[in-house]
């Protein structure tokens, strides 16, 4: 016997004076649905996660369409059997065949067939998004400017001046440093210009980083002359 | 706490608690193999499963007949962590995880009810932290369900020779229904009760009672659902919560049981 997880839905008490009398019921299944009875459905999912930081946000819902031996996701140009749709596996689908359009496309050999699929791709997820989260990280110096007791949140001063709030969760190796000591590290920035990866962290000796050139003591070079 | 002495014996197969939250898209994908670590780390022998749930729209059209709106038929995966293999060995535990909601449930076994409430508390507290950091859910409501199973091998004391469990003599609604043999299953299909109470804390608490036939079922088995929810929120604190669901549901049960059946099952 299954666990039962739910009953039917009560009403929302906030709402529950001025509910309205629905005519329409949404119904729950958990056991494989009759797909004779369909001719489409939607994904709910509308976020899939190619790699930690790297998604790609569909704007609008999936449509899956049925025939009576296959079905198909989106605009794709791939057929599946109707009957692998029990335990078939969204996700690592979709995911996948973004990443061969994608590999294809970046090295310019998309047949016609597959343009149509990547077509679908471009126009219905967030590519802005996708080509930020997907661009590689870059080199940049910090310093550790606050610690919290109790947070996981840190402040750090980046080389450019700007001082920013990170999460530990970022990189736990931020916890291991104290306050005024510098680290570098290859980092990512999102839409919003706040950090949103930090890897390969690397303490900085203080004596040997960051130098001022103004410091540096000028060496007054003897002057080469030719002898005559 | 739970009142031990109140209904020693229930038919009790199953306790559920459930939170219903919103959790980022982005925060739920991205957690995903944190949660599954921690849970690892509690179940040993945890057992993943992937459950399609489809969510089925029906409009009554007034003139004709009911119609399947295909645009709003939509799939959604439903994450379900056994604390065994089901296949196996029968899981004692089952933790279930969408974006829209986190769910334990706990099942004795044999009936011998050897977990009772505060193993409920105990272990969702646990649960609900690790679900809370690593999710940063915002939560809309709470519930707990109690599920009882009626049939003559959890009931034998109420069941006749037909095999039949006597609702008439359990439940306080249908004891003076005169009905042939005073036992059958069948004009009890289905029944709800649902009513809106203010409890101590000032908050509305939704309490349904659910009793149905489970069709096909050999012995001949009813269910009997008492489910209790509430408002709940980030700055509301789970464990009284929990506790005013509970004495809520207990409350529910004396409500509905006849005085028979509350007193056979607190022996």
């Amino acid at each position: 016997m299954l666990f039962s997880c739910d009953i039917e839905l009560p009403p929302n008490l906030e709402n529950v004076d001025q509910s309205p009398v629905s005519k329409t019921e949404m119904v729950k299944a958990y056991t494989e649905i009759d797909s004779q009875l369909y001719k489409s459905f939607k994904l709910d999912q509308k976020t899939f996660m190619l790699e930690k930081g790297i998604f790609l946000r569909f704007r609008e819902r999936i449509t899956c369409k049925l025939t009576n031996h296959s079905f198909k996701i989106g605009q794709l140009n791939q057929d599946f059997p109707r009957h692998d749709l029990i335990g078939f596996d969204f996700d690592a689908t979709i995911c996948r065949a973004f990443l061969e359009l994608y590999g294809k496309a970046q090295n310019n050999t998309l047949t016609d067939e597959e343009k149509k699929s990547w077509l679908f791709f471009v126009d219905s997820i967030d590519y802005t998004r996708f080509s930020l989260e997907m661009s590689r990280p870059f080199y940049c110096e910090g310093t550790i400017v606050k610690k919290y007791k109790n947070s996981n949140i840190i402040k750090i001063e980046w080389n450019d001046g700007e001082i920013e709030q990170v999460k530990l969760s970022l990189n736990k190796s931020l916890s291991y440093l104290e306050e005024n000591e510098s680290f570098s590290a290859y980092v990512k920035r999102n839409r919003f210009d706040q950090t949103s990866l930090i890897e390969s962290l690397i303490p900085i000796d203080d004596t040997n980083s960051s130098i001022d050139m103004n410091d540096v003591p000028v060496i007054e070079l003897p002057v080469y002359r030719e002898l005559s | 706490m739970e009142n031990t002495n109140e209904f020693s014996q229930p038919p009790l197969f199953e306790r559920i608690i459930r939170i219903s939250a919103d959790i980022e898209d982005e925060l739920y994908l991205s957690g995903m193999d944190e949660w599954v670590e921690f849970l690892q780390s509690i179940f040993p022998d945890l057992f993943h499963e992937k459950k399609k749930e489809w969510k089925i729209s029906i409009s009554n059209n007034e003139v004709a007949f009911p119609i399947i709106n295909e645009e709003e038929t939509t799939l959604s995966i439903l994450h379900r962590f056994w604390s065994s293999n089901p296949e196996e060995k029968e899981p004692e535990w089952c933790v279930q995880l969408s974006p829209d909601r986190l769910i334990l449930n706990m099942r004795n076994q044999g009936w011998d009810d050897s977990r009772r409430f505060p193993n409920l508390v105990d272990n969702f507290k646990i649960v609900h932290h690790a679900w809370e950091s690593i999710f940063n859910p915002v939560k809309k409501n709470m519930s707990l369900q109690y599920y009882n199973i009626l049939n003559e091998k959890t009931l034998p004391q109420y069941s006749d020779q037909s095999k039949c469990v006597n609702l008439g003599k359990i439940l306080a609604y249908f004891e003076h229904v005169n009905l042939p043999n005073n036992s059958s299953f069948t004009p009890y299909h289905e029944c709800k009760f649902d009513y809106i109470k203010k409890a101590e804390d000032s908050f509305d608490y939704y309490i349904s009672f659910i009793l149905k036939n489970i069709e096909d079922s050999k012995p001949l088995t009813s269910t009997m659902t008492l489910y209790v929810q509430s408002i709940l929120n980030n700055d509301l604190p789970i464990e009284p919560k929990m506790n005013t669901l509970h004495e809520l549901l207990i409350e529910s049960f004396n409500t509905y049981l006849s005085d028979e059946a509350i007193k056979s099952f607190q022996e």
